[in-house]
């Protein structure tokens, strides 16, 4: 459900998609994260052109549109509590307060098991991906 | 609901005309109160230019607190610049629940490049405790 977070921790993931041009079809797993191995992660945000353009290591972000082509898996040890999420759903609010405006997706605090969550690229057409990009994830957690 | 600046001079750290690589420039908090008894429950950005995107939106804000733990780390700030302005539209703080933060360890993070001038040298982090 959409509501604001209160954030007690949070941590940035940059997951890069690869290099362009991309494959319908294609599977990119999330990289085991140490400081995440205990957490209870009860929010996930990304944050595409709009809130951002570069990472702060100077990445290009993918665009907005480029997420309405990719859905996102999530696993609870074996569980794929969540599974092929339009990622467009992750966006909280664009610069020009559109998308979510300012809510978050969030839910029941859950030890996500990361390598074996993952995101689908749908679509590889130049509608959606023009060169090679990265998603900016922001996972919000907790130790308690 | 108190309201304390913490404040980055950018210029104090970069020359104006000094064009900054992405990902190369840390910029600390110089404000000297000590926060670290305070419950922080909201954050929020003052944009120092009206209407103007280009510093903020490759900046990013990391909190670490007295333990030296990244608890936000790298947080995108134009979601946090809350402005009665068609660019800065968060119309709600960025609600906390964190506490010994050591601000003067903290900083921004600059994503993009972007060249210092005089209006972009002060740099506001509000936090509500």
């Amino acid at each position: 459900m959409y509501k604001q977070p209160i954030i007690k921790r949070s941590y940035t993931y940059i997951m890069p998609l690869g290099t362009f041009p991309y494959t319908a079809g294609k599977q990119v797993n999330f990289q085991y994260i140490p400081i995440l191995e205990k957490a209870k992660i009860y929010g996930i945000q990304i944050f595409a052109i709009g809130n951002i353009n570069t990472t702060p290591d100077n990445q290009n972000s993918v665009l907005t549109i480029g997420l309405s082509a990719i859905t996102a898996t999530f696993a609870e040890g074996d569980d794929l509590f969540i599974y092929n999420m339009p990622t467009t759903m992750l966006q909280p609010q664009d610069i020009n307060q559109n998308i979510n405006k300012g809510y978050s997706m969030m839910f029941k605090p859950r030890k996500i098991n990361l390598p074996k969550s993952y995101v689908t690229i749908n679509s590889g057409a130049g509608t959606y991906f023009t060169q090679s990009v990265v998603i900016y994830w922001n996972f919000i957690y907790t130790y308690d | 609901m108190i309201k304390y600046n913490a404040v980055v001079n950018i210029s104090a750290d970069l020359a104006i005309g000094t064009t900054v690589v992405g990902g190369q420039s840390k910029l600390y908090f110089r404000s000297g109160q000590d926060i670290s008894n305070k419950r922080i429950i909201g954050i929020s950005v003052t944009p120092t230019v009206n209407g103007d995107a280009t510093l903020y939106i490759d900046t990013y804000l990391t909190l670490i607190n007295k333990k030296g733990e990244y608890i936000i780390w790298n947080y995108p700030v134009v979601p946090l610049c809350v402005g009665n302005n068609t660019l800065f539209s968060a119309t709600r703080i960025t609600r906390t629940d964190i506490e010994n933060i050591d601000i003067l360890s903290s900083y921004y993070t600059i994503g993009g490049g972007f060249t210092v001038t005089t209006q972009f040298s002060w740099f506001y982090l509000n936090l509500y405790y």
